[in-house]
């Protein structure tokens, strides 16, 4: 694993407890209005603005499009702790499994290996099965059935 | 008065090993029928329950060497052939879930080229040839063949701890069991040196 991605990896790791303190809420988007945005890490005026002017975001790789004009790969990884679009568990390519801090490719598989996910019951309980339910909690936040 | 020769029935106990050893298996199809049990868990649930049974099946040989005067596994060894059928019918459920849940052919068949996936596929395979031939009348035709046929199970055991630990998440509990199953085929072949001797 090379240092460019070390470097967000890490930067994600430590946030996690944090966020966990958080209640593991996402900030959306989409609603969020600049205050909010502002009040997140690596946003300043310039960025949130961005962030409101690419509305509406369909998919976390909209989002992720948009955001790499302003920020580099590891502000937005630090920043996906904290704001994501969640992606539609049926339908998401791997790259944008792939867009969910600390997500492997080993896990991004299993993701996809369980479709069609009927409920989100189903979804704790195959991704169960390989972390603990604190993690299950993390991932779930970043997940969504359309 | 014409005399009549009936044919003793399956023994009880072979009818009870059957019974204990299937009814797991059919209750947990029914739960997956009913979706009170998910894809990824039944996989999980009959792949395991396969490899473990299999495991038993290619212990029975050498502990009866280490232990040749212990009923139970006297007993093993003349059920041998019941446990191996038996470990079959889970790696058969366990490849039908997967076929049912994919289906779709050439997904199935790119996913077979991957070396984890073609590992299980050619294990299943082998496990067919032993499942179809393990009956006396296949014993009485093939002769010798059929000694030759049957030992390919380690062939196909260590296809299937591969196949285990190439596909899952956490290989760690497939490395044991493969590691096992390596120690079980080397005391075979230490038996089959000792007998040629």
């Amino acid at each position: 694993m090379n240092t460019k991605m070390l470097v967000p990896l890490l930067a994600s790791a430590l946030l996690l407890p944090a966020m966990a303190q958080s209640e593991l809420m996402l900030v959306n988007p989409n609603t969020a209005d600049k205050d909010e945005l502002q009040a997140l890490p690596n946003i300043d005026d310039e960025i949130a603005q961005a962030i409101m002017d690419g509305r509406p975001y369909r998919s976390a790789i909209d989002l992720d499009t948009a955001l790499a004009r302003v920020m580099d790969d590891e502000q937005r990884t630090t920043l996906y702790t904290r704001l994501f679009r969640p992606i539609d568990l049926n339908n998401a390519s791997e790259a944008e499994i792939l867009l969910i801090p600390g997500m492997s490719r080993k896990m991004a598989h299993e993701f996809v290996e369980y479709r069609p996910y009927k409920s989100m019951e189903q979804f704790r309980r195959e991704i169960g099965k390989y972390v603990d339910d604190d993690e299950v909690a993390r991932l779930e936040i970043y997940v969504s059935l359309d | 008065m014409v005399a009549t020769v009936t044919r003793p029935g399956p023994a009880p106990d072979r009818w009870l090993l059957w019974l204990a050893l299937m009814l797991p298996l059919a209750w947990m199809t029914w739960r997956y029928a009913a979706e009170s049990m998910y894809y990824g868990e039944y996989l999980h649930w009959t792949g395991v329950q396969s490899a473990r049974l299999l495991l038993l099946t290619l212990a029975v040989t050498p502990l009866l060497r280490l232990l040749p005067r212990a009923a139970a596994i006297r007993w093993l060894m003349r059920r041998r052939r019941d446990i191996g059928l038996v470990t079959f019918f889970y790696a058969f459920a366990h490849t039908v879930a997967y076929l049912v849940q994919k289906s779709d052919l050439p997904l199935i068949a790119s996913e077979a080229l991957e070396a984890g996936m073609l590992t299980g596929w050619i294990a299943f395979l082998v496990f067919i040839a032993l499942a179809v031939t393990s009956n006396d009348a296949s014993v009485r035709a093939m002769g010798r063949k059929w000694r030759s046929l049957h030992k390919t199970v380690y062939v196909a055991a260590i296809l299937t701890y591969l196949h285990w630990v190439l596909t899952a998440f956490d290989p760690t509990v497939g490395y044991v069991h493969g590691a096992l199953a390596v120690i079980l085929l080397l005391a075979r072949l230490r038996v089959a040196r000792r007998s040629i001797a």
